[in-house]
């Protein structure tokens, strides 16, 4: 069997979690038995490379310079291309399976050409946000109001865009759903990114949820705290204005004197740099305090080959975001290294998290609720044993390769 | 006593112009006639001269019945100059005449009134019709004080109009009955214009406009609204008659850019020039002069009125124009993937606008086997400056959808019908689809059910389908007429517009008429009703106008309830009362379909009743 994975980004250049579950599901795939050919396409925005041209990589892996001109109606920037260019790739390779992981920054035209080109070729699609959904950068939070969004319609999104005329809201869903007939199946990670995709209009008996895998180690003991902290939680990931930071921070400031005390909080995160100044100005405002009393240590980006001893030295993971989220990659990370993790309750998040059993839920954007947790955790400091006691370990990559051929087969 | 001394014409006197004189025993001067001028220009006669004793004159004609006068110079006027010249004794009257009639009732003979105890005189006018030209000029000259008279019985006659207006002054400064400004006159050469003013007339006199060649349109009937300004300026003179001073006025003969254009007053004996002006061009394209004409302030009440007598005639002419011209320019056609070689069906999509839409249609066509393999679809770019955008995008989604297709470059922006005609003129298919851009199929199958239709009906004319909004909701499902009285005119309707859609029919369901987004026909009918009437403007009820025209062949109109489409129009609702540019629009294009097919309503209207349809 030949499988030919393809996807936005290659990890060389862009560690999302998107990104480096296409890459680790390839890697898997060839030392899989079954499998005799396996190739990774990776949509790339390098300038060295020829606008819609495909290169290698390395033996097996290429980078097709490809963008998306058309954000709304979510259609590849150079579309000729994908019917020369793209064919030939694949008149080249002739795959028998497609796994395609995400559709943005490629297009979706790309299936249909699939499915001319390649008739009798499998494609199942791994879906990773809302994007074919919601014209609010996927996310499914309501523009300007920042409230979440639970259904779209052409109505409701006219409401949010009010530039963008209810008709011409009907014609994007209708462009985007005619291209992902294209597909045999689609893939979700979580199941409450399938059900929203089932509302928007995808047949529930072509959808299924497959866990992104995540790498096998050693478990990693948690190194004692060596202060009178009695609980450290730390935030790992990007800041962006749908993940909450600056939610934890004012949860922080909303505890007692004498509970926060006890409280150390670390934030891993990169970027915080590029976003928006009022986001910056904002956690400046709330972070400083903090870090001159000695609650928040801000530490900075990390590798990802530093993540698991990172995580050693805190005792829980929060994730505090606004939005639904899918799956977190760092939710899996966090049982990997099996830490509890205290998180928003919507979303992926809220479905990968058993409150009180492998972590806590808090009412998604409420402080004052977070800070409750926060104040309860620093006051059961055995609570963050007993539940890393219960963490099971996430889908390997392997196991997560198994599932893909098994819906192939 | 009756003394008649005729002269008849085989009397070698008769063919001398000397007046007629009776003399009594005492050579005393009892009777005469006496005649200046007998001028014949267009088909006025104008005659003039004097009489004397008797109290009036009668004309004859060969037989000696009574000619009918146009009008004489009521009361006469005195003529001391014959007095003299006969030595008429005191006591016996000696008036001025002037006489005007219809050029086809020449008089014979002039005979003095027959009265009791009176002498009665006649003369011969056959010698006094003369042709010179100087003789209009002379008689102006010799009635210059009755020119207001002579001009209110001439104004049929561009000569005598154009003369004696040449002779005109403006009114001294005391005058007060009448005043108003021209303030513009622009028109089209061929096609003719309106002129725009204001004018205020004391009831006793009344005012006109005159053209250097003497072609008249009394203000009377010209549309008027009220001005402000006028009001406050002369309301303290004029008293009530400042009210709706402003005006315009159709012009609907011929024009010459730079000729003048006059306002005139006639006001018992005398006329004057109000006010003049040039005739400057207006727009040549139809729409452009509704811009402009429309902007002056009618009121919306008199609109129809309006239409009927000013704006309309020049507009429908304009449209013609252009559209005569339009039909006249080369398009190309370029082809796209590989059509069908022999189709069954074209379909026609004129663009205008925007073009975005063929990205979702051409996806839908190419899911539609019977589409990518039997039809042929013919786009029409109808908007010139998109032509480049969607010849780049077509050879993209021909690939993309693996499907021919082709586009029509039009070169010009021809409008609704003009495109859809073009369109048609280019089609090979014996079926022909009439397709909106912003329509959207949604299932496959639709275009045979249409056929199917049209192949099923023993009289086939048109095929309609069912319409939805993007909300689901229906938007057409046939339409229906109905009479506005506040535009005097028939409207379409679409019933249960808005609402949830009904449990279709599975047949062809009959319906007065069907929208022109999507309605399948036969090109030989198509041709033999002359495709759609170009005569709207912008694009309005040539759908109607067309079914109806399908209807006057006595042939079917019928939609297919049963058959989706996604229409992506916005809901709207008839809006009556607006004064909005595109309102006006609206009401020119009804009044022009209720004139064309309002009777055809009423009777179907009526017919539908009597069979329980409505």
């Amino acid at each position: 069997m030949k499988i030919l994975v393809i996807a936005h980004g290659h990890p060389d250049f862009s560690v999302g979690g998107a990104e480096l579950a296409a890459y680790n599901l390839f890697a898997a795939l060839k030392a899989k038995p079954h499998v005799d050919e396996a190739y990774f396409l990776a949509r790339t925005d390098m300038t060295s490379i020829n606008n819609g041209a495909i290169t290698m990589r390395r033996s097996g892996e290429y980078l097709w310079r490809q963008d998306m001109s058309n954000w709304f109606k979510l259609r590849a920037n150079n579309v000729q291309s994908v019917h020369t260019v793209f064919r030939e790739f694949l008149l080249a390779k002739r795959p028998d399976v497609i796994f395609m992981h995400h559709y943005v920054l490629m297009g979706v035209e790309i299936m249909r050409e699939i499915r001319q080109t390649l008739p009798d070729c499998k494609l199942l699609l791994t879906l990773h946000e809302y994007a074919a959904i919601c014209n609010r950068n996927g996310q499914m939070v309501k523009n300007k109001s920042n409230r979440l969004c639970y259904r779209e319609s052409i109505q409701d999104c006219h409401s949010c865009f009010p530039e963008i005329s209810p008709e011409d809201f009907w014609l994007r869903r209708h462009y985007v759903q005619r291209h992902f007939e294209a597909a045999d199946g689609f893939v979700s990670p979580s199941q409450f990114l399938l059900e929203r995709y089932v509302d928007w209009g995808i047949p529930r008996d072509r959808i299924w949820v497959i866990e992104n895998g995540q790498p096998t180690f050693d478990p990693v003991p948690r190194v004692q705290s060596q202060t009178n902290k009695s609980a450290r939680v730390g935030y790992f990931g990007q800041i962006t204005e749908y993940k909450g930071v600056d939610v934890l921070l004012n949860a922080v400031h909303l505890m007692q004197p004498e509970a926060r005390a006890k409280l150390s909080l670390e934030i891993h995160a990169a970027k915080l740099e590029t976003q928006g100044s009022w986001l910056v100005e904002l956690i400046d405002k709330l972070r400083l305090p903090l870090i001159a009393e000695g609650t928040l240590r801000w530490v900075g980006p990390y590798e990802r080959s530093e993540l698991h001893r990172r995580m050693s030295k805190v005792d829980w993971v929060v994730v505090p975001s606004i939005w639904w989220e899918n799956s977190p990659m760092v939710i899996q990370e966090a049982f990997a290294c099996g830490r509890p993790v205290i998180c928003s309750n919507i979303g992926g998040m809220a479905e990968k998290v058993r409150n009180g059993v492998d972590g806590l839920h808090f009412e998604a954007r409420n402080a004052l609720d977070l800070a409750e947790v926060l104040t309860r955790v620093v006051n059961e400091p055995q609570l963050a044993d007993e539940l890393s006691a219960n963490t099971s370990q996430p889908l390997t990559y392997s196991e997560c390769a198994d599932a893909y051929l098994a819906l192939v087969a | 006593m009756h003394m008649r001394a005729r002269v008849r014409g085989d009397d070698p006197e008769a063919a001398s112009r000397s007046p007629v004189v009776i003399r009594d025993r005492t050579g005393t001067v009892s009777a005469g006639l006496g005649i200046d001028h007998a001028v014949v220009r267009d088909e006025i006669l104008v005659a003039s001269g004097w009489v004397i004793g008797a109290s009036d004159i009668r004309f004859l004609d060969e037989r000696d019945k009574p000619v009918q006068l146009l009008s004489v110079v009521t009361g006469y006027f005195e003529r001391p100059d014959v007095s003299a010249a006969y030595d008429v004794p005191v006591g016996t009257a000696v008036r001025g005449f002037l006489a005007i009639f219809k050029n086809g009732q020449r008089p014979a003979t002039m005979v003095t009134g027959g009265g009791i105890g009176e002498t009665q005189a006649s003369i011969l006018i056959g010698p006094f019709y003369q042709d010179r030209p100087e003789d209009l000029r002379m008689l102006i000259d010799t009635h210059i004080e009755r020119k207001g008279f002579l001009l209110q019985h001439t104004l049929n006659s561009k000569m005598f109009t154009g003369a004696i207006t040449a002779r005109l002054t403006p009114p001294p400064v005391s005058y007060m009955t009448a005043k108003g400004h021209l303030e513009q006159a622009r028109g089209v050469v061929g096609v003719g214009g309106l002129i725009v003013g204001w004018s205020i007339c004391a009831r006793s006199a009344a005012m006109l406009l005159v053209d250097t060649l003497g072609i008249v349109t009394p203000l009377s009937g010209a549309s008027r609204w009220n001005r402000a300004d006028i009001v406050e300026g002369f309301s303290n003179t004029f008293g009530s008659d400042v009210q709706n001073a402003g005006f315009l006025q159709g012009w609907h003969a011929p024009l010459t850019i730079g000729g003048k254009v006059q306002l005139v007053v006639i006001d018992g004996t005398n006329a004057y020039i109000v006010s003049e002006c040039q005739w400057s061009a207006a727009p040549v394209d139809p729409v452009s002069f509704a811009r402009w004409s429309f902007e002056l302030p009618t009121p919306l009440s008199g609109f129809q009125y309006r239409l009927e007598h000013h704006d309309g005639p020049v507009l429908q002419k304009l449209t013609e124009r252009k559209n005569k011209a339009q039909r006249d320019i080369q398009s190309r056609t370029l082809v796209f993937g590989a059509p069908p070689e022999n189709p069954l069906c074209s379909i026609i999509i004129p663009l205008y606008g925007r073009h975005d839409f063929m990205l979702n249609q051409l996806l839908e066509f190419s899911d539609d086997p019977f589409i990518s393999k039997s039809c042929e679809i013919i786009y029409v770019v109808d908007e010139p400056r998109m032509l480049d955008a969607v010849i780049g995008e077509s050879a993209l989604l021909a690939q993309a959808n693996q499907i021919g297709f082709k586009v029509v470059d039009g070169v010009v922006n021809r409008g609704f019908s003009g495109a859809n005609n073009l369109g048609v003129e280019q089609a090979q298919a014996p079926y022909i689809l009439l397709l909106n851009s912003d329509v959207i199929p949604i299932e496959a199958g639709w275009v045979e059910k249409m056929i199917q239709s049209l192949e099923e009906n023993p009289k086939p004319g048109i095929v309609g389908a069912r319409l939805l909004y993007a909300n689901g909701s229906l938007q057409h499902d046939g339409m229906e007429c109905w009479w506005s009285d506040t535009w005097g005119a028939y409207l379409n309707k679409h019933p249960a517009s808005g609402l949830e859609p009904s449990a279709p029919e599975t047949r062809a369901v009959p319906r007065m008429s069907v929208t022109g987004a999507c309605m399948l026909v036969h090109r030989d009918t198509y041709a033999a009703i002359g495709g759609f009437f170009d005569g709207y403007l912008i694009g309005d009820f040539e759908d109607s106008d067309m079914c109806f025209k399908v209807r006057d062949m006595n042939l079917d109109v019928v939609c297919r309830q049963d058959v989706s489409l996604v229409h992506l129009e916005r809901q709207s609702f008839n809006r009556i009362g607006g004064g909005s540019f595109r309102d006006l629009i609206a009401r020119y294009n009804a009044w022009l379909h209720t004139g064309r097919w309002g009777h055809a309503i009423a009777a179907y209207q009526n017919n539908s009743t009597i069979l329980g349809l409505t």
